[in-house]
């Protein structure tokens, strides 16, 4: 479909006023939602991600496609609502107890919705009773902690430990990520797995839905 | 049951000319081997198998076997030399290891000119020559006082003979900080210290036996006996300023990252174990914060800016990066995560300034660089990687975005003839710069970079805008540490750290914390501005400010 490529690449440039009219114009056109938002949305926010892991485009550039996409899918969504379609899965996303760095977390927040999940961003700082609340009432598939210092890296651990204590630690998968971490530590600390940046974060968290 | 005595085994060790005999038990770590040994050996992981770094020639009778992961971070080339990284290996046979010699390091020492009679070198001079009662418990029978200042930096130590009586700087000299090999910044250190608490003791060790080094040398090679030596005076960041006392950073560590004290301290030499007259005085500067030292201080007392009716800019871009903006009616500070890439590391050819480094590079020029001490090019140090990216976006080779542009979308004329050098490496694009040497920049090289001075612009701009100024209203810019001395103004400002506003204000202080340290060990009066500008600074936690993200995005294009 012409017009899906029209939405991807505006989304890819960042145009978010062209990207709204796509999209009421498709659904005028009777295109299934769930067509648009996968061929259209998610699509594109496939390139940016696979452009940003290369180095062709950066942090500014993520974010402004980030925004065309937060406006095509506030458009999308109650079409999506109305046609039963579901998130592929559910992320609780937050950068750990005594970190307060964020930008990383917010990419990779965005290329998780850019991926098709549902996301539930608990912000900085956050302490592992209130991950462990958060997993409690909202049943994420996936819980994502991120941090950035090699002194606040060890409150991974405590989140994992947290979540054990809870009988909670096998209804989610664990994903770390952060600048000091690294595939050994995660093993380490009992995390599922390990992403080094936020467009393998989004590929990894499809991967352990299977 | 017959005891079965333990066999050990003997390892050999040799640097260059220097070598050392130990009887180690079997299975003993090589790296801590090499640690106690006292012959200092690179590396920044603390031999956690991650860096890559520790590299030796090992000579065995038997098979040594790879440890795993050890060949992918040596590479194959080194595996092929017979290269070895000393965190994998086990002794459990007699061993010979030979370490690589040291590189000479650059170390920013001046700053201090004796004959300057201009502005600031007048009003040192006079300085030097005050009142110090530090200077007055000091006074030897023969009325020669010598103090030291020192200046404990995360990466260099630098200190300065000084004698008081008569007001000058006899000599100086510097060394890499011995800590380092526990990790490169302070983040990683106070980890340690976390870890395992017995580690703080061990840094505050390591320093000050790297000290004791620097301070035998000064004084052995300008006749002045240790005794001689009275008064010290001592700048750093806080967390090296807390691991020289031997206090706990753990608060440091995470948000809201608050020091243990901030107030200046005073100790005796002997109370440290440094080697200079036992009942000597070492006066510690306060610090501002947990991330602004005792070194921020003293560079803005070197500046003059506290005592200036004019508003300036001062920033101290080292290891970590500090900047202060204000004048004699009150001062701003904040602190940025800039670090590794102004200073070379982390970079696909990056490194320290060491001989050899690329420091400076112009495009137009055949070879397009100069090393430091002229050497072979062996790698590309923090002005070398700012010159190099100023000199592409100049060409049109590298777009304001920071994506390097492909052979096919150059238009200048320059960046046509520089063709050649737009190659690939490591699965991106890159800029070959040294062939022969193989020396690049990669995209991501580059943007590592954007996001070092993102952070500065970023800083600055926030402290402009709480301070209520634009950038117009400040009449000058200090810039201090080695990223001051070594980097132009002009990379700055097509870099966008510093915005068009900024040109013709820039100077060059040098080792400004040093000579803060300096005019406090002569001077009372000096020292004393010192508490005052304490007083009068207020620090901005920029993590906590919610506009810090946008203002950090929108710097990051040049």
């Amino acid at each position: 479909m012409e017009i899906l490529k029209e939405i991807s690449e505006a989304l890819q440039n960042g145009e978010a006023e062209l990207v709204e009219a796509k999209i009421k114009e498709s659904i005028a056109s009777r295109l299934q939602p769930e067509e648009i938002l996968i061929q259209g949305l998610l699509e594109g926010m496939g390139v940016v991600g696979q452009q940003f892991k290369n180095g062709e485009i950066f942090v500014p550039e993520v974010l402004i496609a980030a925004r065309a996409m937060h406006a095509g899918l506030s458009i999308l969504k109650p079409y999506l609502v109305e046609t039963g379609v579901q998130p592929v899965g559910k992320v609780v996303i937050g950068t750990v107890k005594g970190d307060l760095h964020d930008i990383g977390k917010n990419l990779v927040g965005m290329m998780l919705i850019g991926a098709g999940f549902e996301l539930i961003d608990l912000g900085v700082d956050v302490s592992p009773s209130k991950f462990v609340e958060a997993v409690s009432q909202h049943n994420p598939d996936i819980v994502a902690l991120s941090a950035l210092l090699t002194t606040t890296m060890e409150e991974q651990r405590n989140v994992i430990k947290a979540l054990e204590e809870a009988g909670l630690r096998d209804k989610v998968k664990v994903m770390v990520g952060g600048a000091p971490i690294n595939d050994g530590f995660a093993r380490t600390i009992g995390a599922d797995v390990y992403s080094p940046d936020a467009p393998s974060a989004a590929e990894d968290a499809r991967k352990l839905l299977n | 049951m017959v005891k079965m005595t333990e066999k050990g085994y003997n390892i050999t060790i040799r640097k260059g000319s220097l070598e050392q005999k130990i009887h180690v038990s079997p299975g003993t770590g090589l790296w801590p081997i090499l640690q106690k040994s006292g012959l200092q050996l690179p590396g920044e992981c603390s031999g956690n198998h991650t860096c890559g770094k520790c590299r030796i020639q090992l000579s065995a009778q038997g098979e040594v076997e790879f440890g795993w992961g050890e060949k992918d971070l040596l590479g194959e080339q080194e595996v092929r030399k017979g290269t070895r990284l000393a965190c994998f290996i086990e002794v459990n046979q007699d061993l010979g290891v030979t370490l690589p010699e040291d590189r000479m390091a650059n170390i920013l020492l001046e700053g201090y000119s004796q004959g300057d009679k201009q502005e600031s070198g007048l009003q040192e001079e006079r300085a030097l020559k005050g009142k110090s009662a530090l200077k007055d418990r000091a006074l030897g029978k023969d009325n020669q006082v010598y103090g030291l200042a020192v200046d404990l930096g995360t990466t260099t130590l630098a200190v300065y003979l000084v004698n008081m009586s008569k007001g000058t700087v006899v000599d100086s000299c510097g060394s890499l900080n011995p800590q380092r090999s526990y990790g490169l910044d302070v983040i990683t250190r106070i980890q340690h210290t976390l870890q395992a608490p017995p580690m703080i003791k061990e840094f505050q060790s390591l320093v000050c036996t790297g000290l004791n080094r620097i301070i035998s040398d000064l004084a052995g090679r300008n006749k002045v006996a240790m005794k001689e030596i009275r008064a010290m005076t001592v700048v750093g960041n806080p967390t090296m300023l807390h691991l020289f006392l031997g206090i706990s950073c753990a608060s440091m560590a995470r948000a809201p990252f608050l020091p243990s004290f901030t107030d200046s301290r005073t100790v005796l030499a002997r109370e440290l174990g440094l080697a200079i007259n036992p009942l000597g005085r070492i006066l510690v500067y306060p610090s501002i914060s947990g991330y602004v030292g005792g070194d921020t201080l003293a560079a803005v007392l070197a500046s003059g800016m506290g005592e200036e009716e004019s508003l300036s800019l001062l920033i101290d871009l080292g290891t970590n990066g500090e900047i202060v903006l204000g004048n004699k009616t009150g001062l701003l500070s904040c602190s940025v995560a800039a670090g590794p890439a102004f200073e070379g590391m982390q970079l696909s050819c990056g490194t320290g300034g060491v001989e050899g480094a690329i420091d400076n590079v112009n495009l137009e020029q055949s070879p397009p660089y100069t090393t430091i001490g002229g050497k072979t090019p062996m790698g590309l140090c923090g002005s070398g990687i700012v010159s190099v990216v100023a000199e592409l976006l100049k060409h049109g080779i590298l777009e304001p975005s920071g994506r390097l542009k492909k052979g096919e979308e150059i238009q200048s004329f320059r960046g046509n003839q520089l063709l050649d050098g737009l190659i690939c490496r490591n699965g991106q694009g890159a800029f070959l710069l040294a062939e022969k040497a193989d020396i690049y920049i990669t995209q991501k090289d580059i943007r590592e970079l954007q996001l070092a001075k993102g952070a500065v612009a970023a800083g600055i701009n926030i402290l402009l805008s709480e301070l209520g100024v634009i950038a117009g209203q400040v009449e000058r810019v200090y810039l201090a540490g080695g990223f001051g001395s070594s980097i132009r103004e002009e990379h700055l400002i097509s870099l966008k750290v510093l915005s068009t506003e900024f040109k013709g204000k820039t100077k060059s202080l040098g080792n400004a914390a040093g000579q803060g340290a300096i005019l406090g060990l002569c001077s009372e009066e000096a020292f004393n501005k010192v508490e005052n500008l304490k007083d009068k600074t207020t620090y901005l936690e920029l993590a906590g400010l919610p506009k810090f993200q946008e203002v950090f995005v929108e710097n990051l294009a040049f």
